[in-house]
């Protein structure tokens, strides 16, 4: 996880956003989008790299 | 909410970043629970700016097709906000600052944030060929001029240096000038300790492309450089490289570019400063050594492509200086 992405998340915890962290969040995209619409809730997609 | 992180350079990565349109990192897509998009944007501007749009699109959760549908039928500030950021993460440059225009015409009191927000996507759309210099000339004219007349000298200065930038890159490096001369008035108007960090370059550019003096550009740039640069690769590649582009003390910008290439900690960094050196040898008239140099940094880096066309470049140039 870049740092951006990291400050990313940190906002919404501090925030109360009540965000799920990818570190212990689903695996892959399409574990994303399914736990979304299990949980009827936004997904927000940080696209980004590691260089 | 749920947050995943999509790493472009791995695995799915690529291909999602292909799918959703991704011009830079990082962007940010937001879907509703069914998996269509309704928000987007592009870069990361801090904690406050971030929970701002993720907040705007919990309670607007419209996926951004019938965003666009009730903008069209009855435009507002807030729709014309989420459509220009929506468009500038999908590389859209143009229609985002189409948005902020009207964003700006119906929201008269954000005039400088939306102005300023209009330059940056033009900048970035002119390098993709979605703007002409004519059209950034006169925005920037007008946004420059009010910055002026707001005594905003940062942002005088700052719109100077990126039409010097985006005017030489297109071949007309003339068209900066009045922009450059307003910027020397605000230089002149700051204190020394409050100019900002690319005041050198300011200074350069006034006096290669306003004053059109070289000598004076060069010890200019020269100046601005930190101490032992001559034993920095990277610092060595980017003098060298500027000495090219401006056609100004290319004989010893290539012993420069040379001793880059020494210094150089990598291959592929090796590679990067050999190009340089290559276009100063073709600039120079010695073909031979231009495309020797260029094999050099096609053997340390193969996979870059761009070095072959640069060899294949090299040889055009020399068969018709020989037909």
């Amino acid at each position: 996880m870049q740092r951006t992405t990291l400050l990313a998340a940190l906002a919404l915890l501090v925030l109360g956003a009540g965000a799920a962290l990818a570190a212990d969040g689903p695996a892959d995209y399409a574990a994303a989008k399914a736990l979304a619409k299990a949980e009827n809730k936004p997904l927000v997609l940080d696209f980004m790299t590691d260089w | 909410m749920i947050l995943f992180a999509v790493d472009c350079e791995k695995g799915e990565g690529p291909d999602l970043a292909k799918q959703y349109g991704i011009p830079g990192y990082p962007t940010y897509v937001m879907l509703t629970p069914d998996g269509e998009r309704s928000a987007a944007w592009l870069g990361y501007d801090g904690p406050e700016s971030f929970h701002e749009k993720v907040t705007a699109g919990i309670a607007d959760p419209r996926p951004v097709t019938a965003k666009a549908e009730a903008y069209a039928a009855a435009p507002t500030v807030a729709l014309a906000r989420v459509l220009a950021d929506d468009a500038a993460a999908a590389g859209r440059l143009d229609d985002s600052v189409t948005y902020l225009r009207k964003a700006r015409e119906l929201d008269p009191a954000g005039y400088p944030a939306y102005t300023s927000e209009i330059m940056g996507n033009m900048f970035f759309g002119a390098r993709k060929g979605q703007f002409t210099l004519d059209e950034v000339d006169a925005e920037a004219s007008q946004a420059q001029a009010m910055a002026q007349m707001g005594g905003l000298h940062d942002k005088v200065m700052l719109l100077a240096m990126r039409m010097a930038g985006l005017a030489a890159g297109q071949g007309e490096p003339a068209r900066a000038k009045p922009y450059l001369e307003r910027a020397m008035t605000s230089l002149q108007a700051v204190p020394a300790d409050e100019l900002p960090g690319f005041a050198p370059d300011l200074r350069v550019a006034h006096a290669l492309i306003v004053e059109g003096n070289k000598p004076k550009a060069l010890e200019l740039k020269l100046a601005a450089q930190p101490e032992g640069w001559q034993d920095d690769a990277s610092r060595l590649n980017s003098v060298a490289w500027w000495c090219f582009e401006n056609q100004v003390n290319q004989e010893q910008a290539l012993d420069w570019a040379l001793r880059g290439a020494e210094l150089a900690a990598s291959d592929e960094d090796r590679a990067e400063i050999l190009d340089t050196a290559a276009e100063l040898c073709q600039a120079l008239g010695n073909c031979d050594e231009a495309i020797a140099t260029i094999k050099r940094a096609i053997e340390l880096n193969p996979g870059r492509d761009y070095y072959k066309r640069q060899l294949a470049k090299f040889e055009a140039s020399k068969a018709a200086q020989a037909g």
